[in-house]
């Protein structure tokens, strides 16, 4: 055998076993989750007959999805926007050489690397109505009429969960800016300093600009993890109350897991896949076009 | 060349890395089935809860010394968390000797032929000790058993404090009138009349598992059968209406509080009564309050002469790597000793009727839930022993959203009558022997 030829034999056997797995795992049960999503199994046997697009159907018309994606969706219009716009703020505070700037990013960044159930159960600590800090505050302030329900609040619980979202992944979105105003050469910038521009227009001019690669990657991953949010949400208050934090994941996993509607909770989630194709296939054709 | 010939080397390396590694877990696998282990799952995590399920242990390890027992107690949602657990052990394969459930929550696992049926831990004598009603929640539709229980919880109690009774002139209600005046007198005092607690949604269904039994025996029989399946039924519609005027009479901060938190409130004083299980009762016991000096029990009118059976039970699955220590467990918790000495740290009362009520028990445990048991002329499975799991998952979202949010009885009777008919009824009760 030619030595390129057994290369690529033993490249293709090192690979071999990631693509297996990620086939399988992925591709495989992707399929399988659609088929069963066609088919009428309930309960924990898994027996069942296709039905073609009868769940779908179902689903069209049952207002428990509708109010789950209006919560999905206004989880994205303001959770993806306020973690890009607190993310670059801070970005561009560290990019200003202040002093201890790692100890600065390492308190922007912990909030993320902490697990989701923490998060929660802190945050459900502080939106409690009777002995929350936020309460308390507002008391010890005289702002007694101000005082809430949080999270018990129909009206106000989506956006309560949105702020703490937003708490929890700012410090990621702010790596991900300030590794991309690190990555303009800083002759860009001198040139301008030297031509008289002043800080915002650097930015506006120079920076921002540039950023744009740091924008679709915050964008892409932020809108992919609101359409997929469980766990925080789950763990707060599990999309209580009543429905009022319902979002299609929760639905889905109680559908399926809590009501046995295997079929039916598939067919959430091939919803799910369906809205993240539409946003991440755009991003990746736009790479592979520039590439 | 070399490259090549090192790759492949490496390649060799990690295979027989692998195949060192999995002999061992083979080896594991065969070693654990002669092992002497008992593993059990349950959802008993509380201070009182440990100290019931260390007292049935220590019975088990009486007689079984030699057996290591392996507890993997899943905190959360009276059992929500752990049906989740079990469904991804049982469907891997991977089930433990026994678990916890609701009688009603093993019917998924029996209709999957998921679980072995055990009518030899049920003798003459066993069968001889339990009400019928226990018996029966422990049989599956074939007619066989398949659950052993650990314990009775009488359900749909209304625990109030005797003091803040006694200070408004107020006594226990035997007519609906009655129960509103009481209401309306606490309010008017600045007392919540109602402690509620239903941050976790299932204690406002509760309160509505407990006013279908207030609207009588045959009603409530009807509703577990699946035949409540219209939303212009009008015991369903009255005690719909019922849940939403009692609204009015809760906490205002009902949504951020816990059933035990709620039930404070009525041993401190700040709230008139609560509505739970035996398991109330504890709140005030733990706080050192004695029945019926310092809190008293009574239910809903029209409920008086009926007994609400919760029954929490071990079930044994397929595949269950230690059958023997299992079953022996079953036959231990079936013993009279072994239900004494769970139940009384555990607020419960023993299902034997032969089981001796000793020091271990509170005064509640002996003259009120006891007595009650035993006088009392129906039993009534609670909602979650007596229908299945996934139709009360529905209701708790519908009790939840149309009548703890929008306040509508009759959006709530309408999706009711919906998942009633939607539901597959696969037991039929008979509450009037």
């Amino acid at each position: 055998m030619e030595q390129g030829k057994k290369e690529k034999l033993i490249a293709l056997m090192v690979i071999l076993p990631g693509l297996i797995i990620i086939f399988i795992f992925y591709y495989i049960f992707t399929g399988w989750n659609f088929i069963i999503s066609l088919t009428d199994w309930e309960g924990f046997i898994p027996s069942y007959n296709i039905i073609g697009l009868k769940n779908y159907i179902q689903l069209f018309h049952d207002s428990l999805f509708w109010i789950s994606l209006k919560n999905n969706i206004l989880l994205i219009v303001l959770f993806v926007p306020g973690v890009i716009i607190i993310g670059l703020l801070m970005a561009i505070l560290l990019d200003q050489n202040v002093k201890g700037e790692g100890i600065f990013r390492s308190i922007y960044l912990l909030p993320f690397s902490l697990s989701f159930v923490v998060t929660a159960t802190l945050w459900s600590w502080m939106y409690s109505p009777r002995d929350g800090i936020i309460n308390f505050i507002l008391q010890k302030m005289n702002l007694e009429s101000f005082q809430q329900g949080w999270i018990t609040s129909p009206q106000l619980v989506m956006y309560c969960i949105i702020i703490a979202l937003i708490w929890q992944f700012a410090g990621y979105s702010c790596i991900i800016f300030l590794a991309g105003i690190r990555s303009i050469p800083q002759t860009q910038i001198a040139a301008a300093r030297v031509d008289g521009a002043s800080n915002i227009t650097i930015y506006r001019r120079i920076i921002l600009p540039q950023l744009k690669a740091s924008f679709i990657t915050s964008f892409i991953v932020f809108m992919c993890f609101a359409l997929k949010a469980f766990d925080f949400i789950w763990v707060l208050n599990r999309g209580g109350p009543g429905y009022s934090s319902h979002i299609l994941g929760i639905t889905m996993f109680k559908e399926t897991f809590s009501f046995d509607r295997f079929a039916y909770g598939a067919s959430y989630s091939t919803i799910i896949l369906l809205l993240s194709m539409v946003i991440v296939i755009p991003f990746l054709l736009r790479i592979y076009r520039e590439k | 060349m070399k490259k090549i010939k090192r790759s492949l080397h490496f390649f060799k390396i990690f295979l027989l890395a692998a195949i060192f590694l999995l002999s061992f877990a083979f080896n594991g696998i065969s070693a654990d089935k002669e092992a002497k282990i008992l593993e059990i799952y349950h959802w008993w995590t509380s201070g009182s809860e440990k100290a019931a399920m260390d007292a049935l242990i220590g019975q088990y390890l009486n007689e079984y010394p030699d057996v290591t027992v392996l507890e993997s107690p899943v905190a959360g949602g009276g059992g929500l968390e752990m049906r989740q657990v079990m469904h991804t052990l049982m469907l891997a394969g991977e089930a433990p000797d026994s678990f916890q459930s609701y009688p009603f929550g093993l019917i998924p696992y029996w209709e999957a032929d998921m679980l072995i049926s055990i009518d030899e831990v049920w003798t003459d004598e066993v069968k001889e000790a339990v009400p019928d009603v226990v018996e029966d929640m422990c049989k599956m539709p074939d007619g066989h058993y398949y659950a052993i229980p650990c314990g009775v919880q009488q359900a749909g109690v209304f625990f109030y404090n005797t003091k803040i009774f006694a200070e408004n002139g107020l006594t226990e209600p035997k007519t609906w009138d009655d129960f509103w005046n009481i209401c309306e007198t606490l309010k008017k005092k600045g007392i919540d009349p109602i402690a509620l607690g239903d941050k976790n949604a299932w204690p406002l269904t509760y309160i509505f598992r407990t006013l279908t039994a207030s609207q009588g025996v045959t009603y409530y029989e009807d509703f577990i059968n699946g035949k409540v399946s219209t939303e212009s039924h009008l015991q369903l519609v009255d005690t719909l209406e019922k849940m939403v005027k009692m609204s009015q009479y809760y906490n205002s901060d009902h949504a951020a509080l816990t059933w035990d938190e709620a039930m404070g409130r009525v041993v401190t004083g700040a709230a008139g009564f609560s509505i739970m299980g035996d398991c109330g009762a504890g709140e005030f016991i733990v706080a050192g309050k004695e029945y019926p000096d310092d809190f008293g029990a009574f239910y809903a009118p029209g409920a008086a002469d009926i007994f609400g059976v919760s029954l929490d039970v071990f079930a044994l699955p397929k595949g269950t790597k230690h059958p023997v220590q299992a079953m022996n467990w079953f036959k231990i918790i079936a013993t009279k000793e072994a239900q004494s000495s769970f139940a009384g740290p555990k607020g419960f009362i023993p299902a034997r009727t032969d089981s001796l009520m000793g020091e271990g028990f509170s005064n509640y445990q002996k003259d009120e839930s006891a007595v009650h048991f035993k006088e009392a002329a129906y039993y009534r499975p609670g909602m979650w022993s007596g229908t299945p799991a996934t139709f009360m998952g529905h209701l708790q979202d519908i009790i939840s959203q149309e009548i703890g949010i929008n306040k509508d009885a009759a959006a709530a009777a309408k999706a009711i009558a919906r998942i009633v008919q939607e539901t597959d009824w696969p037991k039929q009760w008979d509450l009037t022997p």
